[in-house]
């Protein structure tokens, strides 16, 4: 039964996952006045770069991407799709927080590990990122946990009977909102990969096969981030109206990102640690004075 | 079974046996040195818990004796694990190595009889006299490392002896006033004392040790230049056991003198005193982690993730609930493997390289590939990723202080947390990833008597992030003996009033994922290998790739962000050379005056005198 | 008989005084004679000189305290002339002097005669203390000693005044309420110079930096031990504990600028030099502490203190530039050290302890602050040029071979540090007999009166 939880959850990351990522690109696209490409064109970039012969730095570069790829798919496994738990009582959200980073890792490790400089600045850069989100986010999270007082990621969900967490946290809401754009690496956060100035940063060296797998990672960490902000802040939901929310905050996201310019890198760190960090203490200092709504 | 007593002994006699051993012969010293700590290992592996020993008597009415507690007996095994696979490790090290081979072993088995006592002491004295001696091992193993190793060795002393001294000064007030110095005694004398003073007074005094010894700020300076010029295969031992010295006895001073119970509660069960301890660990944690991201001397940045995690154990013991104390001790175990295997990965580097700074050097996956993954999975740990045993702490510590909702503090683990994935990737890529450097083409991997331990350290994290049974029941025992509630947990699940989890399912849930990529790695067209200068360089032709190489300045831009930090280092500097002005005022005032000024300072004593008398 | 002890001594030295040269050979022998006399000898007894009986003629007193001051005294002597390649050329003559009129010293029961044995030994010391290199510092000594010298006899003189009686049983007993604070001064200021209290012994560092080993080694050791026994002897038996409070703070103050001033130097000979003045601060402090028990562990620790010293000044001397080629002696040096930081295993350790223990049973809170403090710099200092002498990497210099007799003696000091580090009773034993002669003022009221 729960291969079957696990099979579902990993095929969901991987339709929706993709297909949301083609309509954003329509989206972006409209935004900026272009026609764009179809909703379906990510399954093709993904099996086109699959089927390519293409090149390879070393062991260590390949072992990385696989260390990518199984780090996200196992976080993913973790995450609870509205009622669709694969291990229910073990979707831990520090588990999953950590675990994404071995993925991370694997990523940084193998694209390092290509040699070239521009991947080293990259990941450089995406680390400092990192440091700047994931505090104000953890914060945010760590108020909903002392709040229900428990830190499974379905426990939060099914805590949030009266009304969702974002109404009963909306400043805490939002300081997760804000993480999540970092996270996803979208614009403005989206120094480390800032194709002019360091030739993609971290995917410079990637070619065919390695590629189509690390777009595949990147869907899935895409889908485990904005699965927890769901789960945690909107409310109780099933496997249908979960994918419903799903595609409303990826979209909101998106067209966020459509209009924004890249910030630098000390600004994002600046950033996040003077506007959502302090936003989140307060938040955090509502819930531990009761004044929650 | 040996006794205990027979066993220090045979240490103090054993460090001069070492010393004519390794005179005759390198080798056949450090073999011996590694069989007498794995027996040591051994006894201790199976010595009884509650077995008590009298040792030798200096003050009166008081009995020296040497107990075990599973508390010590918890250090004790996880310091000898420690510095038996780094004895063995020194072996085929030592051969190269220019130091004075003889004096290493001699003091390393001084150091190790020092610590032994140090873990099984009953009673505070007995402790301060093995904890000077381990100091004295240490210390004079210290300046065989860098050049700079000489001035090392002198601030780790002096800044030990802070500590020390101002434990034993608490020492002697709990004697005077109790007239006991046995720690259960004494920690009833102060549940029963009236005066909070006092119980403040002691319990700071008494932890101010363990801060000088585990790096916690204000007594942090030493590591960073301690850590960092040590002989290589030492510093293993520093971080990876002497720091844990340090805890022991801030786990003694936080829970055997129950302080929960001393003082009334702060904040959320968490006492005044446990919470400024707290804000220590706190204050260590970001120093630790925003000065080991400027380092580039990979020792020494390590050596500043070792003040970090010094706080992150801090602040574990000083929530003293029952899983917030778990994870410091987990965390205990955590750190000291992870920082053996990493230090012991750099000594293996160095020992092939000659360097320790991370920009020269670069590639060296490509020679040393087992070195790279003792580091690696090194790191992993240290970071607090699964399946590596150092998240079950980091989880611990994060689940305890958010269930007390102490936000600030855990907002400054997070940092921690998160920075640590910055500086120990510094390295990584520094040092292993990227450009092989042309004057390191032909270096080859450590000799295989060196690559065993460092893989058995490995093993060993995995083995404990999977199946963390053997180090939870210990601190459950640890736990049930000083009176806090012992943490649940069956084997591979642990559980917290927040939640649980379940090492097993995380790493075979890792696997599966790991073999859903090997699949699709495996079924799609293999990639052709190119050589590491087949490298896209935006159209430009490189002649030297060694340039080629990111490595300088890593994190410059966020270091740029704080570069003008106040440095404590340079303020304690401040505060000797003030010492040292003072000493030059009085030398030149009284001591080199001409004999005119002699009369006039024996005039003025007169004058003084009289003053006071009449 | 225990005039012998001065006696032969001094009667060795004028009659060697035309051989010079062979007075080396003759040194051994008269120290080996003095101690098996005085093994012979049983503490207790009282010897008029003269047939002038007390307190009107000059009697010297053999109790317990000055019997085992005597015997440390004395082995100093025979260990340092069983060296007598730190002894230069004619000044075996000098040694033969000095030990009389240190034994003299320790001997007297006559505030005067102590006089006259403090400005022999003093002499003695201008002469050691006198090199080509180092005219100035003994100058420093000469005027620093004769202005101390005046004041010690300036306070015989009032304590005369106050008792009638130059004997020091006499005067403790007789001594006017009035006199007794004016007499402390001033002897407080005689003592203070020899025994290097803090703004008085300027002398120190520049003469014990003299060139030659002799200097720092019988300064440092036996004269310093002479010198606080007659401390203890009239502060506590003549005046009983009177002006030990000033003491005190004088003592302390001594600590703790002494190891500041060590800290900045440049050499080590004189670093050594103030870590002995600190010590001898250490010493006096914790005899001021007052009681049996203060006066016990002081001397203890001015044991351990000596025993230390002795090696390290022969070896801070001898080689001052790297123990890579000496490691015996460099071994040596190393205990001796550990021994006056504390470290456990080391004789130091025990005698520093018990102090802490002792100042805590006080309620004294200072004195373990201070000397804690002190240690932590005095580790700093003494620890560095460890670490300098057994890493420096500088052979070229002169190499300076240290022969196998200095060696052996060095090594067995050596051991005997941790020897006492481990079974203390040995010194405590000595210690406690100092302190049981010092302290019981009837005793040797009695002894030296005869019931009076």
């Amino acid at each position: 039964m729960t291969v079957l939880r696990v099979i579902a959850v990993l095929l969901t990351g991987f339709f929706v996952g993709l297909t949301l990522e083609g309509i954003a690109r329509k989206i972006m696209a409209r935004v900026q006045r272009r026609y764009g490409p179809p909703w379906y064109q990510n399954f093709i970039d993904v099996f086109k770069a699959l089927s390519k012969r293409g090149i390879s730095h070393g062991w260590i570069f390949d072992f990385g991407i696989l260390m990518a790829l199984g780090g996200v798919i196992a976080t993913l496994a973790f995450v609870p799709l509205g009622d669709l738990v694969a291990f229910p009582g073990l979707d831990n959200i520090f588990i999953i927080v950590y675990l994404f980073a071995v993925g991370a890792l694997g990523m940084a490790m193998g694209m390092v590990g290509s040699g070239n400089p521009n991947a080293s600045i990259g990941v450089a850069r995406a680390l400092t990122q990192m440091l700047g989100y994931e505090v104000p986010y953890l914060v945010a999270i760590a108020g909903v946990l002392y709040y229900y007082k428990t830190s499974s990621v379905s426990g939060l969900m099914m805590a949030q009977q009266d009304t969702w967490t974002l109404f009963k946290m909306p400043i805490g809401g939002i300081v997760a909102f804000i993480s999540l754009l970092g996270m996803l690496g979208k614009k403005p956060f989206d120094t480390p990969i800032a194709p002019a100035e360091i030739a993609s940063g971290p995917m410079v060296e990637l070619s065919a096969k390695y590629m189509g797998l690390l777009m595949l990672m990147h869907t899935f960490s895409i889908f485990v981030e904005i699965s927890l902000f769901v789960d945690i802040f909107l409310g109780i939901s099933n496997y249908l109206t979960f994918l419903l929310k799903f595609t409303v905050v990826w979209i909101i996201a998106t067209l966020i990102s459509a209009v924004l310019p890249r910030f630098r890198i000390e600004q994002v760190v600046k950033f996040y640690w003077k506007v959502p960090l302090s936003l989140a203490f307060v938040q955090v200092l509502f819930v531990l004075l009761g004044w929650v709504f | 079974m040996i006794s205990l007593t027979n066993l220090i002994l045979v240490f103090l006699i054993g460090s001069i046996v070492s010393y004519l051993l390794t005179k005759a012969n390198k080798i056949l010293g450090s073999i011996f040195n590694f069989l007498l700590i794995s027996y040591a290992l051994y006894v201790v592996w199976n010595i009884k818990v509650g077995h008590e020993e009298v040792l030798f008597r200096i003050l009166r009415d008081v009995e020296r004796t040497l107990k075990v507690t599973n508390l010590g007996k918890y250090f004790a095994i996880v310091s000898l694990i420690v510095i038996s696979f780094v004895a063995f490790f020194i072996i085929e090290w030592i051969r190269k190595k220019d130091i004075k081979p003889a004096a290493f072993n001699s003091f390393l088995l001084l150091m190790v009889s020092g610590i032994l006592g140090v873990f099984f002491s009953n009673d505070l004295l007995t402790l301060y006299i093995f904890w000077e001696i381990a100091v004295l091992g240490s210390f004079l193993i210290v300046p065989m490392g860098k050049k700079e190793s000489k001035r090392a060795a002198i601030i780790y002393v002096v800044t030990s002896a802070i500590g020390s001294y101002m434990y034993l000064f608490a020492t002697f007030s709990i004697y005077q006033r109790y007239g006991i110095l046995s720690f259960e005694q004494v920690s009833q004398y102060l549940a029963n004392d009236s005066s909070n003073l006092f119980k403040w007074f002691v319990i700071l005094f008494i932890a101010s040790a363990g801060i000088a010894k585990s790096g916690i700020f204000p007594l942090h300076t030493w590591l960073r230049i301690t850590h960092g010029n040590a002989p290589d295969a030492f510093s293993a031992v520093l971080s990876g056991q002497l720091v844990k010295m340090g805890s022991y006895v801030l786990a003694i001073a936080l829970s055997v003198f129950p302080t929960t119970q001393l003082f009334s509660s702060f904040y959320h069960g968490v006492p005044l005193l446990n919470y400024v301890l707290i804000w220590l660990g706190n204050i260590s944690i970001l120093i630790g982690t925003f000065m080991a991201i400027r380092q580039n001397d990979m020792k020494q940045l390590i050596a500043f993730s070792s003040i970090a995690n010094g706080g992150y154990i801090l602040v574990g013991l000083g929530i003293m609930n029952s899983i917030g104390y778990a994870g410091g001790l987990f965390h205990v175990f955590n750190h000291a493997i992870a920082a053996a295997m990493i230090f012991l990965s750099f000594a293996a580097v160095v020992y092939r390289t000659g360097t320790t700074k991370i920009d020269e050097m670069g590639g060296l996956i490509w020679r040393m590939p087992w070195t790279f993954v003792t580091y690696l999975v090194g790191i992993i740990s240290l970071a607090g990723i699964p399946p590596t045993s150092g998240f079950i702490s980091k989880w611990m510590i994060f689940s305890s202080l958010v269930s007390k909702g102490m936000f600030i503090t855990l907002a400054i683990t997070f940092i921690g947390s998160v920075g640590s994935f910055l500086y120990v990737f510094r390295p990584l890529a520094g040092v292993f990833l990227g450009q092989l450097k042309r004057k390191h083409s032909d270096v080859k991997e450590v000799p295989i008597i060196m690559l065993v331990p460092m893989l058995l350290f490995v093993i060993l994290t995995i083995l404990i992030g999977v199946y963390p049974k053997p180090v939870l029941d210990s601190i459950v025992s640890i736990e049930n003996e000083v009176g806090i509630k012992a943490i649940e947990h069956s084997g591979t699940i642990i559980k917290t009033p927040l939640g649980q989890w379940n090492t097993l399912t995380v790493f075979t849930m890792f696997s599966v994922g790991f073999i859903i990529a090997a699949i699709l790695y495996m079924i799609f067209p293999k990639g052709k290998k190119v050589d590491l200068t087949d490298q896209y360089t935006g159209g430009e032709y490189l002649y030297n790739y060694d340039l080629y190489h990111y490595a300088t300045g890593f994190y410059r831009f966020i270091e740029r962000l704080y570069d003008k930090h106040p440095s404590f280092e340079k303020l304690y500097e401040k505060l000797v050379s003030f010492f040292r002005y003072i000493g030059y005022f009085t030398y030149k005032l009284v001591y080199k005056t001409s004999p005119s000024g002699y009369v006039f300072w024996i005039t003025i004593v007169i004058l003084i005198l009289f003053w006071v008398r009449w | 008989m225990s005039a012998l002890l001065i006696i032969i001594p001094l009667l060795a030295g004028f009659l060697f005084i035309p051989f010079k040269e062979k007075a080396k050979y003759i040194l051994p022998l008269v120290v080996i004679t003095t101690l098996i006399i005085l093994l012979l000898l049983s503490p207790d007894q009282t010897n008029a000189m003269g047939g002038w009986k007390a307190p009107f003629g000059i009697v010297l007193v053999l109790d317990s305290a000055s019997y085992y001051s005597l015997l440390v005294v004395n082995i100093v002597f025979l260990l340092i002339s069983l060296m007598p390649q730190i002894v230069e050329k004619g000044y075996s003559v000098v040694l033969l002097i000095l030990l009389a009129s240190t034994n003299g010293l320790v001997l007297t029961g006559d505030i005067f005669n102590s006089f006259v044995f403090l400005e022999i030994t003093a002499v003695a010391a201008y002469i050691i203390a006198f090199s080509r290199k180092n005219p100035y510092g003994a100058f420093k000594y000469l005027i620093l000693g004769g202005i101390s010298g005046a004041f010690y006899l300036l306070g015989a003189i009032y304590a005369y005044i106050g008792t009638g009686s130059l004997n020091f049983a006499d005067i403790s007993v007789n001594i006017k309420e009035g006199f007794l604070p004016i007499v402390a001064l001033l002897i407080f200021i005689g003592i203070g110079v020899e025994s290097k209290i803090f703004p008085l012994a300027g002398w120190v560092p520049d003469v014990y930096d003299s060139g030659s080993p002799l200097t720092p080694v019988i300064l440092g050791t036996g004269v310093t031990f002479t010198i606080m026994y007659l401390f203890g002897r009239i502060f506590i038996t003549v005046f009983h504990g009177y002006f030990l409070d000033v003491v005190f703070i004088f003592g302390l103050l001594t600590i703790v600028l002494g190891e500041l001033a060590a800290l900045r130097q440049n050499k080590l000979i004189k670093a050594l030099a103030f870590s002995s003045i600190a010590q001898a601060g250490l010493v006096l402090s914790t005899i001021s502490l007052g009681g049996y028990e203060a006066i016990k562990f002081g001397y203890f620790h001015l044991l351990n203190d000596i025993s230390a010293k002795l090696v390290l000044f022969i070896i801070a001397a001898t080689i001052a530039h790297n123990f890579t080629e000496n490691k015996i002696a460099g071994v040596s040096f190393s205990i001796a050290s550990f021994s006056l930081i504390g470290f456990p295993l080391f004789a130091g350790f025990r005698s520093k302890l018990l102090i802490l223990q002792l100042a805590f049973s006080k309620d004294n809170y200072l004195l373990p602050a201070v000397v804690l403090f002190a240690t932590v710099i005095e580790a700093a200092y003494i620890l560095k040029w460890n670490i300098k002498l057994w890493h420096s990497t500088n052979t070229g210099e002169e190499k300076q071979k240290i022969s196998w007799n200095v060696n052996l003696i060095l090594l067995i000091v050596a051991l005997l540090i941790i020897f006492i580090g481990i079974f203390p009773d040995l010194y405590l034993k000595m210690a406690q007999n100092i302190a049981d002669g010092l302290t019981n003022y009837r005793a040797y009221v009695t002894n030296v009166l005869g019931g009076m």
